[in-house]
């Protein structure tokens, strides 16, 4: 394998991985927009999406596709429950309670799926394809060619939404100032649930697309939410393009620090440039505004 | 209002805590603690660590216990957390007054549990906990049931390299504490046949993009790669090397005869190789019963896991029936004369050092629908 | 408001120090001297995110390098309380060398700091195999000796760690109800009110990040003398996380609120073990249902109680804990 086609192989492949961060980081985002935290619980309700949508499937007696757009609409009703439960009650306390909070969702949604499914990955069915497009002597699959369209085409609907829809200027209103647009007549609590319930099919989105490719288990929230969580941060923490960008760079560094610096040290250098990012611009690369709440 | 009851649930919960002691033991039983992880990322290989020991358990009692006494297993969940651990071995030892503990599953949770049950001077069986470190310390109250990973290590080593002629190696290991013991292991058996890897690299266990570990290994261009992980990362790597185009011979430490590694990879795990302490053929007799009563309970063939655990209770009842005492003391000197216990993945004998003497078997995936391996090694 | 605090005190350590006695349970001992260690971290925490509202999720990573540097320290035949103290400085210098530049990070950001911080710290120590041992973890650590008597039964143990418990919690509410204390109350009501006022919002700030990294660090110290051995799987980001539950349900900004929540976060998922499978699912529910129901945690709740008893009885004092 020549020095270029290794070069293309990593940028391809870090690229094709930045693509998966960048689906899981928009989750995040919309939360973050909506209520000034993080989810912790995140990475997690594209677990329970996931793990919905191979049991429909297990059931056999629905097609494939169906069976995957249920999965996805019943992670948006199960956001919405595990918003009027937990989290609601919790929108007024300082952040950091609202925060351990989604970190016990997290574990409940983890231990339920580990005792419904076990411990053990399982394999997802593989609708995506196996094929490989060689450029060169790199080669990238087919799977993360439809990881990455379905992300852009994600993004792109979800940048109309917020833009031009009457729902989505309303949650941007929310997102903006909680009260005034309650003063305003927007009916807030709805607002909150429906973000869920976009969050939380986005989620299952992704977990239903990366699937195939990287199995189902129950502690796929924590394996990807973290680097997620890093591209969120480093794009801006309010920003959809900035989700995406941060989730590109995330994946395209751990990938050619891997290979030209250290593959025992990948991880130290994406939280080292984050962190740089972080101390030179506090915002992160795309955020327009600063921390809201106290902590 | 609601405050307050919360507040005085609270401290009904509290006074109850410290007061749920002491529970009377009673005399017709045997307890055997059990540690595993239940909870977090390595529950997979603890639920079948558990379940490989109530199977044993289940089988002692129904030949009518241990003379006569029925085995009691309380098992505890550690969450692969050393601190945990050293929590649910105390439980077990001086509460619920468990003669013989069996566990746990990560060698650094076996390593810090090691001290506390010497200290009460109560053996510890360790299942799976493969690390050479954990028979080296000099600590007379612990034994160990799967093969070390210098023992497979040798025994996987020169079979690639005697057997399969296999010259460039690569390694790529997980960063816990049993890849990177595995990978010492590797490198230094290679280093006796004159051979350096090419390659060497890690991955954090809960990472799931190995393309570049992956793509720094073809780059050496090596015909051999050391997998040592578990089987899920190597299910993996199996399907991206393939998507890669490059195949080459994976091979891997105890962790990747997994009937899962076969149905999580498909046909890119053909070929792999991995040393094995059992392999569910059904040769013996009693493996037959055990491969049957196993697949009614749960559906599944028993992985060498569930097999390392029922070898563990077992051997732990035999010494219990020679010491005919409860005294965990002299538990451990009959243990410590384990000699060519008929397990079910070949005979046991413990050295000085607790550490087992057995065979190490090297098998290969032969069939993927229905999974299939073969014994390639001893033949 | 002063005597009330002092009979709390009073029946609080009084009570504490009777446990023993009563116990004569080794497990039980053993899981509050766990506690207790957990618990001079979660003061530091304490001190930070709740005097200066400044969330840090990577207290796990500086506690485990104050348990690394004392045991390899005392591994390399430094005295153990020198080794201690040393810990706790050197994680205090860590502290403060991670307040400057990030001062003027707002709210989350700093605690994202925090967090790829100690990720940094672990994948150091688990590949830093020549000094650290790696995933192994270091064994062997000299426990804490008082003359030729050593500290390795959980009885001595844990009055050991009552002790310095108790020596801390008087050390912090020195603290807090110094000028240290008042400048960082101001600062956290207002920045720019305090900046208006003269107090230098970056000096105390960094000071803050560094006390609570010395408590952080002393408690590591602790934790490797006591348990005798550390791995860094014990100090992984799910402890930051831990550590910031023990301080929120113990009561943020309080005096004994970390102690609470410490002893009851250790021994909650103990005492559901008999529930199994269930066990971390109950824990992570009850962690809820408190966050929801007693929103200052468990000392602001009882404190919040006792206020409006003393509102319907003007007679009665309040309770300052």
């Amino acid at each position: 394998m020549g020095r270029s086609d290794l070069f293309v192989q990593v940028v391809a492949q870090g690229l094709a991985m930045g693509a998966v961060y960048a689906l899981i980081a928009l989750g995040y985002v919309m939360i973050f927009k909506a209520v000034g935290v993080f989810n912790f619980a995140q990475g997690d309700f594209m677990m329970a999406g996931c793990f919905l949508g191979l049991w429909l499937v297990s059931t056999g007696t629905i097609p494939l596709f169906a069976a995957l757009v249920l999965a996805v609409l019943l992670s948006a009703a199960l956001g919405v429950i595990v918003e009027i439960v937990a989290f609601h009650p919790l929108l007024e306390s300082p952040s950091r309670s609202y925060l351990m909070c989604t970190i016990a969702v997290g574990i409940i949604f983890r231990e339920v799926a580990k005792m419904r499914f076990g411990a053990d990955p399982l394999r997802f069915p593989n609708y995506l394809g196996h094929g490989v497009i060689k450029v060169g002597g790199a080669g990238l699959s087919v799977q993360y060619i439809w990881i990455t369209t379905v992300a852009a085409v994600v993004v792109v609907l979800l940048l109309w939404f917020f833009k031009r829809t009457k729902v989505g200027k309303a949650m941007r209103a929310v997102s903006e100032d909680r009260e005034v647009a309650r003063l305003m007549g927007i009916d807030t609590d709805f607002n909150m649930r429906l973000t869920y319930a976009i969050s939380s099919a986005l989620g299952a989105m992704a977990g239903v697309l990366i699937a195939p490719v990287f199995f189902a288990f129950s502690e796929m929230g924590r394996s990807f939410g973290l680097r997620a969580f890093s591209s969120f941060v480093l794009g801006g923490t309010d920003s959809i393009v900035g989700a995406v960008i941060g989730g590109l760079l995330i994946g395209l560094m751990e990938n050619l620090a891997g290979v030209y610096i250290s593959t025992q040290y990948k991880d130290v250098v994406s939280f080292v440039v984050l962190i740089a990012v972080l101390v030179w611009r506090p915002t992160g690369l795309f955020g327009e505004r600063g921390e809201q709440r106290a902590g | 209002m609601m405050r307050k009851l919360v507040g005085i649930a609270l401290c009904g919960l509290m006074v109850s805590t410290l007061f749920l002691s002491a529970c009377s033991s009673a005399p017709k039983e045997v307890k055997i603690g059990l540690v595993v992880p239940l909870s977090g990322g390595s529950a997979g290989p603890g639920i079948n660590l558990q379940r490989g020991v109530m199977l044993a358990a289940e089988d002692m009692n129904a030949k009518g216990g241990i003379k006569g006494m029925q085995v009691k297993v309380l098992s505890e969940d550690d969450e692969s957390n050393p601190v945990k651990t050293v929590n649910a071995v105390k439980k077990l030892i001086y509460e619920d007054k468990a003669v013989v503990v069996i566990g746990s599953n990560a060698s650094s949770c076996t390593l810090a549990a090691m001290d506390v049950a010497a200290k009460a001077k109560v053996p510890l069986i360790t299942p799976s906990s493969s690390s050479d470190e954990i028979t080296r310390q000099g600590n007379k109250y612990i034994f160990r049931v799967t093969a070390s990973n210098s023992t497979q290590a040798n025994a996987l080593v020169d079979y690639a390299v005697q057997q399969l002629g296999l010259k460039k190696m690569a390694i790529v290991y997980a960063s816990d504490d049993y890849g990177t013991n595995a990978k010492e292991a590797v490198v230094a058996r290679l280093a006796t046949h004159g051979l350096t890897p090419l390659a060497v690299e890690a991955f954090q266990p809960k990472d799931k993009d190995l393309s570049s570990q992956l793509t720094k290994v073809k780059a050496t261009g090596a015909e051999g790669l050391f997998f040592l992980a578990m089987y899920d990362p190597c299910a993996l790597a199996a399907k991206t090397l393939q998507q890669m185009g490059y195949m080459p011979q994976i091979m891997g430490l105890g962790a990747l005869t997994n009937v899962r590694l076969v149905e999580l990879a498909g046909d890119a795990a053909m070929g792999i190789i991995n040393t094995q302490m059992y392999v569910p053929e059904g040769k013996t007799e009693a493996d037959k019963a055990f491969i049957e009563k196993y697949k009614a309970k749960y559906n599944t063939l028993p992985d060498y896991y569930v097999a390392l655990a029922y070898d563990s209770m077992m051997v732990a009842a035999k010494a219990i029936e020679r010491a005919g005492s409860l005294d965990p003391q002299k538990i451990r000197d009959e243990l410590a004369k384990t000699k060519d216990h008929p397990g079910l993945g070949g005979n046991l004998t413990f050295d000085e050092t607790g550490d087992v003497q057995r065979s190490v078997k090297i098998v290969k995936v032969v069939g993927v629908n229905p999974p299939k391996y073969e014994v390639v090694w001893p033949k | 408001m002063r005597a009330n605090t002092k009979t709390f005190s009073l029946y609080f350590w009084l009570v504490a120090a009777l446990l023993p006695v009563v116990l004569r349970n080794i497990y039980l001992l053993h899981l509050l001297v766990v506690a207790l260690i957990y618990s001079v971290t979660a003061m530091g925490l304490n001190i930070l995110t709740g005097y200066t509202g400044k969330l840090s999720l990577g207290h796990a990573g500086l506690f485990g390098l104050g348990a690394y540097v004392s045991a390899l320290l005392s591994l390399h035949e430094v005295p153990v309380p020198v080794a201690m103290l040393a810990a706790g400085i050197a994680v205090a210098s860590v502290g403060v060398l991670l307040g400057i530049p990030t001062l003027k990070l707002q709210g989350h950001y700093l605690s994202i700091v925090t967090l790829g911080f100690s990720e940094i710290l672990i994948l150091i120590i688990i590949n830093w195999k020549s000094l650290t041992n790696g995933p192994g973890g270091l064994r062997g650590i000299p426990p804490i000796s008082i003359g030729s008597f050593s500290l390795v039964d959980e009885v001595p143990q844990y009055y050991f760690m009552l002790g310095l418990v108790a020596l801390l919690v008087w050390v912090k509410a020195r603290i807090v109800h110094s000028h240290v204390g008042l400048a960082l109350r101001a600062i956290m009501d207002s920045e720019t009110a305090a900046e208006a006022m003269g107090i230098s919002v970056a000096y105390y700030r960094v000071m803050a990040f560094g006390i609570s990294s010395f408590y952080a660090g002393l408690g590591g110290a602790c934790f490797s003398h006591l348990l005798g051995y550390v791995s860094p799987y014990s100090f992984q980001s799910a402890e930051s996380f831990g550590l910031l539950g023990m301080v929120v349900v113990g009561g943020i900004g309080t005096l004994y609120g970390p102690v609470l929540g410490a002893v009851l976060m250790t021994l909650l998922p103990e005492y559901f073990r008999a529930f199994a499978d269930f066990r971390l699912i109950l824990n992570a529910v009850v962690t809820i249902i408190l966050l929801i129901k007693a929103p200052g945690g468990i000392v602001g709740t009882v404190q919040a109680l006792a206020r409006r008893r003393q509102l319907s009885a003007p007679t009665a004092r309040g309770c300052g804990l």
